[in-house]
């Protein structure tokens, strides 16, 4: 049901962008008609109107991004005879719906950076997510990166979780290709108030899976035991935390050991499970030692 | 005034410092320990100081007291004997848990419980000599009878911070010259060692985890060790990976230790969990020994076990291949209809002339269609000329049974599909 609503929701905002995207540019008008529409193939009949619209102006924001869209690859078919011909089919309509968004972007580059981070995100297929994220890196490898950023902190700091979770992932994708940056910005989200901004920062500093964040990691995960419970990071974070540094893979192997062998951390297990997808040797003799640790029991001390 | 500040602050800094500090250095007992990380009491129910370190031949050490343990509780006593104060010892031991517990001398330790904090324990004690047991009360449920003498009031403080703990040991080192550390194992971590050792893929994780499948009495922990030992077998087998670590596993797997630990522990008069003795099977259907032919064909012949595990010992010794085909053919020769079943099909597996020229002759001596069927597939999967040639026969004997002619037709034309 909540999701009906929050489609409903979304959709309705969306043919409200488009009503008040006025415009003078026939085939765009029709290409939103059809959207609008209850029509057989719409989207497709509107992709070839958006198509008509730049051929007859090229610098059409709206036609660009609406393009961006839409144009699923499902409204073609394939001549590639490659073995992995779906996923190039695939990267290849994503680059392409990924350039016609950001040339939209170049167009009109406040309202179009608004939307692609705070509306195009939001939606649940992922082709258009894909084309969003396409047009944010290609934003920040040549557009204004600092407005950018700018735009992901303030959307990984909101209230709206669906804001968080998705600029999460755009820095964390973004943050795979050049980690610098990016690591450098998440890092300065862990002291953040909101916890649930901080979760999605630790998240994302996992998937980077940049050594730079390895001291940031075990700070939070080793946080646990301060004695004063405002300097203690919150369970779920400092989960995340351990998990983030299994992600980082060989280069945390020593800081997850040292997790592992903590007799006063919740989070052994959570340290011994990342080590055992790492398959490390240097796991083995923490985990033999582990092995032979006391079972519950008695001592009776004598004074 | 600035003096005066700066003398303040250094004095709020260093109550600060003291009081943030999340370790303890208990000097009469020379062990130190630490907080417990924050959320391990909702988490697995666990609370408690972990001892971070011992002082070689302190009061600790001597006890035996390890590095890592978890301090859950402390236990101490208020000797009545020598002129200790009954009510206020009870009062004391009441305060958290309303548990009273009494060491009597006849040696019995009885425990009290009242539902409420202020309950009566229906106890009258003189000295420590039982004056009065109220009839219904939990001291009459306990046993308690009038006359009996009490040695000592005993005291669980249950430890959640260094300050309980502190606590704990200046109340119980004023009364008494002995008490209790009550540990506890912190749960999963045991569990997660064994089951990412098997992850590791290394050779020295084999003995251990084999000894944890004979000597431990913890089923929770046996049951992980010989998966894991499973996994390390896979991982010792030739592969693409002929890293000096893999081979290292592969040497120590084929040292035959862990082949006698999975013979052993495939029968139901020594192991009585059935997902151990399942693995162990599929231990042998990898290592495929020839020693493990009969304790193989004794699980798939034991009309008590599982019918499942039966199943996975015939598998196993089609695995093993044609070293158990003679065995296999006196299984079935002398077998049931479920040994038959289960022997009909490993031979079928495992194929070659004698064990199609047994199925063959089955086929005409077998009176129970579902083993009829069996053979059929076993011959199938056989596929050679005599093995078609003898079902095309059977086809025309048994034009009237549907099922069987049906299965037949179906074998058959897949035969034919797959020799164009």
């Amino acid at each position: 049901m909540n999701k009906y609503l929050k489609d409903s929701v979304i959709s309705i905002c969306f043919a409200v962008f488009l009503v008040s995207c006025g415009s003078h540019n026939e085939y765009l008008s029709k290409g939103k008609e059809l959207i609008k529409s209850e029509r057989r193939r719409k989207e497709e009949r509107a992709v070839a109107q958006f198509k008509f619209a730049i051929q007859q102006e090229p610098s059409n924001a709206e036609a660009h991004y609406l393009l961006g869209f839409y144009d699923s690859q499902e409204f073609y078919s394939s001549n590639s005879s490659s073995e992995n011909w779906e996923e190039d089919w695939e990267m290849a309509s994503t680059e392409n719906r990924g350039k016609h968004m950001f040339t939209a972007y170049q167009q009109e580059q406040n309202k179009y950076l608004e939307i692609l981070v705070f509306e195009t995100l939001r939606r649940d297929e992922p082709g258009v997510q894909n084309a969003a994220l396409n047009a944010l890196k290609r934003i920040y490898n040549q557009g204004d990166r600092n407005k950018l950023l700018k735009s992901l902190k303030k959307a990984i700091k909101s209230k709206d979780n669906r804001d968080r979770h998705d600029a999460h992932w755009v820095l964390a994708e973004i943050g795979k290709d050049s980690p610098g940056t990016i690591v450098t910005l998440l890092i300065g989200l862990l002291d953040y108030k909101r916890k649930e901004t901080r979760l999605n920062a630790v998240k994302a500093l996992g998937e980077i899976g940049d050594e730079k964040a390895i001291p940031e990691l075990v700070e939070i995960v080793n946080s646990g035991s301060a004695k004063r419970a405002r300097d203690r990071e919150s369970p779920e974070v400092r989960q995340l935390a351990v998990e983030g540094l299994g992600k980082i893979g060989g280069a945390a192997v020593k800081e997850l050991v040292e997790i592992a062998e903590n007799k006063g951390s919740s989070l052994r297990v959570d340290a011994i499970r990342a080590l055992a997808t790492l398959g490390d040797e240097r796991a083995v003799n923490p985990l033999l030692n582990a092995l032979s640790e006391q079972g519950s029991r008695e001592v009776e001390i004598k004074f | 005034m600035p003096v005066k500040i700066q003398s303040l602050l250094v004095i709020v800094i260093l109550v600060c410092a003291v009081g943030c500090e999340n370790r303890y250095h208990d000097e009469q007992f020379r062990i130190q320990v630490q907080q417990l990380d924050s959320d391990l009491e909702n988490r697995w129910s666990t609370n408690g100081v972990v001892v971070i370190s011992v002082e070689p031949n302190g009061p600790a050490a001597k006890a035996q007291l390890e590095e890592g343990e978890l301090i859950s509780y402390v236990v101490g006593e208020y000797s009545l004997g020598r002129g200790g104060n009954y009510g206020r010892a009870a009062k004391k031991s009441m305060h958290e848990d309303n548990n009273l517990i009494l060491r009597l001398t006849d040696g019995r330790i009885v425990r009290l419980a009242v539902r409420r904090s202020g309950d009566k324990t229906g106890l009258k004690v003189n000295g420590n000599v039982v004056g009065e047991v109220k009839q219904g009360s939990p001291a009459s449920n306990a046993n308690i009878h009038v006359g009996d003498t009490i040695d000592a009031v005993i005291d669980e403080r249950k430890i959640r911070t260094i300050d309980d703990y502190k606590e704990a040991i200046e109340e119980f080192t004023k009364h008494g010259s002995k008490l209790t550390f009550r540990t506890t194992e912190l749960a999963g971590v045991r569990i997660a060692a064994v089951e990412a050792l098997g992850e590791l893929g290394d050779a020295r994780a084999v003995d251990p985890l084999m000894d944890i499948v004979e000597r431990s009495g913890d089923l929770s922990l046996r049951k992980p060790a010989i998966r894991s030992l499973a996994r390390l077998v896979e991982f010792s087998q030739p592969s693409t990976d002929s890293s000096e670590r893999v081979q290292a596993l592969h040497e120590k797997i084929a040292d035959g230790r862990l082949v006698a630990l999975a013979q052993k522990y495939v029968k139901r008069a020594v192991e009585a969990d059935q997902e151990i003795r399942r693995t162990c099977i599929a231990i042998l259907g990898v290592l495929k020994p020839r020693s493990a032919i009969e304790v193989l064909t004794a699980v798939m012949e034991d009309n008590g076990e599982v019918p499942g595990i039966r199943f996975q010992a015939g598998l196993s010794l089609s695995q093993i291949g044609t070293d158990a085909v003679d065995s296999l053919i006196a299984a079935f020769e002398r077998g049931d209809a479920n040994v038959k079943d289960i022997a009909a099909s490993a031979l079928g597996n495992i194929g070659g002339t004698r064990s199609r020229d047994v199925l063959i002759d089955a086929l005409d001596s077998l009176e129970e269609l579902t083993i009829r069927l069996t053979v059929v597939d076993a011959l199938a999967k056989i596929g050679d000329a005599p093995a078609i040639r003898a079902l095309q026969s059977q086809k025309e004997r048994f034009q009237d049974e549907s099922s069987l002619n049906t299965f037949l037709n179906e074998v058959l034309g897949q035969l034919e599909a797959q020799s164009m």
